[in-house]
């Protein structure tokens, strides 16, 4: 059906929330607000949800292209890395990041063209780029008005750890980091975007150091980005518990305060997006010791939940779209007219419990947030 | 009052339901912990075989790490006991063939083994083993994480020194940042009453060690001062090549315990140490070998009495 009628909605995106109906007539949004009616159609009772557009997620991990969760999810598009031609046949649902080196000593810099950059954005997914390469990518990159994505760390400081330095790790005895490496990490990032005039953006930001320091940085007219992920700003490192590797994620979980600080950063606008950093973990590969698990977990059904139960709604829905948007260089998501209906219908407070399988750090907990409808642009 | 069927030997106990773990000392209570000291204190003490109250069960090490006294000694210990003692490590079983640890566990217990001790270079790893398996898991050392019956060897060798813990102040030096014996012995320590502190170089402390009770200490000279007991740790020689303190030199320049540095403790402080030693690097010889204050073979010698009440304790028999 390409003209639809959604009454009795609470319409929302990025540029604020009203009650209303949305109408769409061959798959663009023709109209949005309280008086909007047409005598054509029947109109479907939105019972009173969110209509919104559809998220963007930022950083999702699919090897094998399966992106059947995601749209359920309420998510309509997923970037990722590296580009796999598999992606490439899920045209207009995957974006490729393009790649900032080629070769495996991550030494040269990536072939870009136009036509390879298919989202706007480089990224050689976690690793740490020398300050050399680094700076060479985000100078390069200007050509084509690309962002380069990097995982701010501290390496040698990190490298065989599996928690965050802390007294609860301590007596636990694993191998843990000062959570300081972050921002060392996003310090040497920023400097060199400084330096170099480049667009950076700065992906899975967790403690309250390096939100600060882009906060900084963002006044001083730094071209820079970032994320988050929802485990930072809904657990700290207590989760952990009896070594329960649900929770072993990298980055590490955090303090209490570094929670706290990225939901601020959130609500600010300091951190631009949320991205779920979904990933398909085997239980085999979590039922080992924690340091030797397999970090990460699922995180598309709870994705758009965790944001709406931490954030406002229009904070909410800007950090799930128009946030993820910019930095990817996609179109806007949003009600205006003429913007294209790919929408999710999404109750807040439905229950649900998150399932037991696949591993998440969101297993078995009951939440509130429920996508009951998507509507997709039809042939 | 009569039975209808002549007795068999002791009555066996049907182990607890759930399986009592011993997997640390933290938060076992004051009173558990003084129950198994005394059991230990009777096991050493006996003149007569011990009543063989787990015949017909088999008792399993699973040792990912190597190791001789703790292993050895809880064999024996469950062979004083009557059980079938069984050691296996990961060459010759199928975790060599990629079982995994909850697989193994499941089996043991599946095969009847009454308890599963376990050693493994990861912290962890006995609670990991405990959700799975019927059998009783004990920890005989987990990564950094806890090493539960060397602490109370320690406390038991203390207690039989001095007659108390309360009151103690018992200073141990070394590689704290690594060790699952300083995390054990810390615990146990505060929990019976004594003044704990943790000496080392300040790379080897951890991170937050100021809140857990302990005084903290970089010169061996000051936290020896006035202790009453000295426990020693050793420092392993990877931990030296790390980039984390400059050279074994240097080490036992700073940290090693010598005649001068005994000196600082009490007149007669006895040592330990949990062994195996780096001798001349963390310790004297002259130091561990002198009968008069060294306790180190009595640690060794009480291992086996401390797993035989250990043992008892997880299967029932307390």
């Amino acid at each position: 059906m390409t003209d639809r009628l959604i009454v009795n909605a609470r319409l929302l995106d990025a540029t604020g929330e009203r009650r209303g109906a949305l109408l769409v007539r061959h798959n663009r949004i023709a109209a949005a607000g309280p008086d909007v009616t047409a005598d054509d159609l029947t109109p479907e009772d939105a019972g009173g949800t969110f209509l919104m557009p559809a998220a963007i997620d930022l950083r999702a991990h699919i090897p094998d292209a399966d992106l059947g969760g995601a749209d359920q999810a309420g998510i309509a598009t997923v970037a990722t890395y590296p580009p796999v031609e598999s992606y490439r046949a899920l045209r207009g649902s995957a974006r490729s990041y393009g790649v900032i080196t080629m070769g495996r000593a991550g030494q040269q810099l990536g072939t870009y063209t136009d036509t390879a950059l298919d989202c706007a954005a480089l990224s050689d997914g976690p690793t740490t780029l020398s300050a050399r390469i680094l700076s060479a990518a985000l100078t390069y990159a200007r050509l084509f008005d690309a962002r380069v994505v990097t995982h701010p760390d501290e390496p040698t400081l990190t490298a065989g750890t599996c928690a965050t330095e802390s007294a609860r790790a301590t007596l636990l005895g694993l191998p843990a980091a000062p959570a300081a490496a972050e921002a060392i990490g996003v310090a040497r990032d920023l400097a060199l975007a400084r330096l170099t005039g480049g667009a950076l953006h700065l992906a899975n930001v967790t403690t309250a150091a390096a939100v600060e320091l882009i906060r900084k940085a963002k006044d001083e007219g730094i071209d820079v980005t970032a994320d988050t992920s929802p485990a930072y700003f809904d657990l700290n490192d207590t989760a952990i518990g009896d070594y329960d590797t649900a929770f072993r994620l990298c980055p590490p979980l955090r303090g209490e305060a570094d929670r706290q600080a990225v939901l601020a950063a959130l609500a600010d606008g300091t951190l631009d997006a949320i991205a779920s950093d979904h990933r398909i973990v085997p239980p085999e590969a979590k039922a080992v010791p924690f340091a030797l698990a397999t970090p990460g977990g699922a995180g598309w059904t709870t994705l758009l939940p965790l944001a709406f139960a931490h954030l406002s709604p229009v904070r909410a829905v800007a950090a799930l779209t128009t946030g993820p948007a910019r930095i990817i260089r996609h179109d806007l998501p949003t009600l205006a007219v003429g913007a294209p209906a790919d929408l999710v219908l999404f109750d807040p407070d439905k229950p649900f419990i998150v399932p037991a399988d696949p591993p998440s750090p969101f297993a078995r907990r009951p939440m509130q947030g429920v996508v009951i409808g998507r509507i997709r642009p039809a042939r | 009052m009569g039975s209808p069927l002549p007795r068999r030997g002791p009555a066996r106990k049907p182990p607890p339901v759930p399986p009592r773990h011993l997997l640390g000392i933290e938060g076992l209570p004051p009173p558990a912990i003084a129950a198994l000291l005394d059991e230990a204190d009777r096991f050493a003490g006996r003149t007569a075989p011990p009543e063989p109250i787990l015949r017909g069960q088999t008792v399993v090490t699973c040792f990912l790490e190597n190791s001789t006294r703790t292993q050895i000694s809880f064999l024996t210990a469950a062979g004083l006991l009557g059980a079938t003692p069984i050691g296996i490590g990961p060459a010759g079983t199928a975790i060599a063939k990629g079982e995994s640890l909850p697989d193994t566990a499941r089996t043991l217990g599946a095969l009847g083994a009454a308890a599963l001790v376990v050693r493994a270079p990861h912290a962890g790893t006995a609670a990991l083993l405990a959700r799975h398996t019927t059998a009783a898991v004990i920890n005989a050392g987990d990564g950094a994480h806890e090493h539960p019956t060397q602490a109370l060897i320690d406390a038991l060798a203390l207690r039989r020194h001095f007659g108390r813990i309360e009151g103690l102040v018992v200073a141990i030096c070394g590689d704290i940042a690594h060790s699952r014996v300083a995390r054990s012995n810390l615990h146990l320590l505060l929990a019976m009453g004594a003044q704990v502190r943790l000496i080392g170089p300040p790379t080897l402390l951890p991170a937050s060690i100021e809140t857990l009770g302990a005084t903290i200490f970089t010169s061996l000279e000051e936290g020896l001062d006035g202790a009453d007991a000295v426990m020693m740790l050793r420092i392993q020689y990877e931990r030296l090549d790390s980039g984390l303190v400059p050279s074994a030199a240097d080490y036992r320049a700073r940290y090693g315990l010598t005649a001068g540095g005994l000196a600082r403790a009490k007149p007669g402080a006895p040592v330990l140490h949990p062994g195996p030693m780096n001798r001349g690097l963390e310790i004297d010889s002259a130091i561990a070998d002198d009968p008069a204050r060294s306790l180190i073979t009595e640690q060794v010698r009480l291992g086996v009495s401390v797993r035989m009440a250990v043992l008892a304790w997880c299967t029932g028999h307390d």
